[in-house]
């Protein structure tokens, strides 16, 4: 009785967070513009998406109303869809709605609020080096790493040369390894409690949701024990929290 | 501003992107290729200044920063006369997502060192030109509706400082330039302006 009663209570728990995260998360297969001033088009797996969310977060923008997040189920193909192409011309997320216009790209669409709203959480250092230096950073995950591991590459191993689950795999570890030892390396030079000494960057914002897809692809981040320990520290922050990918 | 060194590769598509950035703004520079055949960004002297181990690079006071994108950022900050971007922050935006779907949508999935550790995966190199071939469909769509005499209207941006590097290679890798009549017809302006001249690979003092 006692453990019908804990397993109702935990139903009822988990509802209520359904519920609470559908009124947020709108499924569509065709998209429409929303009344919104901001909206969202995002993936739980993608990790471009789970940036731009911390980016939100960290800007203090999602306690607003009127944001609202629109899934684009990438493994369903939505992105492909031509009502998505009028809202992404590259058919990529996340793309942000604001006001009305349609901007994609991470980086774009992470430095446009940074320059809106340059108080709150300021993603990059004041001084134009250091500034430089962190997006030096931020480029060997944005430019370097992702792209090459990324659904749509993935998904080309197999159309285009037949590659097994095993090889797309192994592609897919090479390139985060590769990519992470260079990062370990650099971050031997940079840092202190995040990425760059103890104030938060743009760089601790790419790390984290590069560092989900790794786990995801069984890789141990206790090689990279300078990654693994920011990572961590990353992780206790609220924002980065909040907008995990378990929770969309 | 201290004096400037730039490592380089002749036909690094980065490395050029970067180029045509110090001569479109004037910048002085000192010209220091790096031999990727002869894995000299892998040596020693290299290898300990950029532990990314790639280039471009670019070196002032003895301090380096690598990626392109960090540079052309840099270089635009502390020389704003030729803004490689709108002054509006929306407009800004746009143009920094058209380039984007170069720096990372393109360029990284066709590079040197992809492309010899995918061929030693699956063995084929006709992947590379598909690559571009993709991402040009998607570049060529996105600036047809924001182009004038550039890609983003009349102005030089770094839509324009991405976009020749990328076609260099699509050239070299056989892509079918005819079906992206808008990114030809800027390609070929921009081959006639001066900074891009100059920063052609065949003008550079390692080209082959």
């Amino acid at each position: 009785m006692q453990l019908i009663l804990l397993l109702f209570k935990l139903l009822i728990a988990n509802i209520a967070v359904g519920v609470s995260r559908s009124t947020m998360c709108v499924c569509y297969s065709t998209y429409q513009k929303s009344n919104s001033s901001m909206v969202l088009y995002h993936y739980k797996e993608s990790s471009c998406s789970y940036r731009v969310r911390i980016a939100l977060a960290l800007k203090d923008l999602i306690k607003d109303r009127d944001y609202q997040l629109k899934v684009v189920n990438l493994h369903k193909k939505d992105n492909l869809t031509s009502s998505f192409s009028d809202i992404s011309a590259g058919q990529k997320i996340p793309v942000l709605q604001v006001d009305g216009k349609f901007l994609g790209q991470t980086t774009a669409i992470m430095e446009y609020l940074d320059e809106q709203f340059p108080q709150v959480n300021p993603f990059y250092p004041q001084d134009s080096w250091e500034r430089a230096k962190v997006k030096e950073f931020v480029h060997m995950i944005v430019s370097d790493l992702q792209p090459n591991q990324n659904l749509t590459v993935v998904r080309n191993l197999g159309k285009h040369f037949n590659a097994g689950t095993d090889l797309k795999r192994s592609w897919i570890k090479f390139v985060i390894e590769n990519g992470f030892s260079k990062i370990e390396k650099s971050l031997e030079k940079t840092s202190g409690r995040y990425c760059f000494g103890n104030t938060l960057t743009m760089a601790d914002i790419c790390l984290v949701p590069q560092a989900v897809n790794a786990v995801r692809s069984e890789i141990d981040l206790n090689n990279y024990p300078k990654l693994s320990k920011i990572v961590q520290n990353l992780e206790l922050i609220p924002e980065f929290e909040t907008t995990h990918p378990r929770y969309f | 501003m201290a004096e400037l060194i730039f490592y380089s590769y002749w036909r690094s598509s980065c490395s050029y992107r970067v180029n045509i950035a110090l001569n479109f703004k004037g910048i002085d520079f000192e010209y220091r290729n790096i031999n990727l055949l002869e894995g000299a960004q892998r040596g020693e002297e290299y290898g300990e200044k950029n532990p990314n181990l790639t280039v471009p690079c670019i070196e002032i006071d003895g301090k380096f920063l690598g990626q392109s994108a960090a540079i052309i950022d840099y270089l635009d900050d502390i020389h704003p006369d030729n803004p490689i971007y709108p002054s509006d922050s929306f407009e800004k935006a746009k143009v920094k997502e058209l380039a984007l779907m170069i720096i990372a949508d393109i360029q990284p999935l066709q590079n040197f060192r992809i492309v010899k550790r995918l061929t030693e995966f699956i063995g084929k190199e006709e992947y590379i030109r598909g690559i571009i071939d993709e991402g040009f469909h998607r570049v060529e769509k996105a600036i047809s509706k924001t182009a004038g005499e550039y890609c983003y209207g009349d102005q030089i941006t770094l839509v324009d400082i991405c976009l020749v590097p990328q076609v260099y290679n699509a050239v070299r890798y056989e892509v079918d330039m005819s079906q992206f009549p808008t990114i030809s017809r800027i390609n070929e302006t921009l081959l006639t302006h001066p900074a891009f001249i100059a920063a052609h690979p065949s003008n550079q003092p390692d080209a082959a």
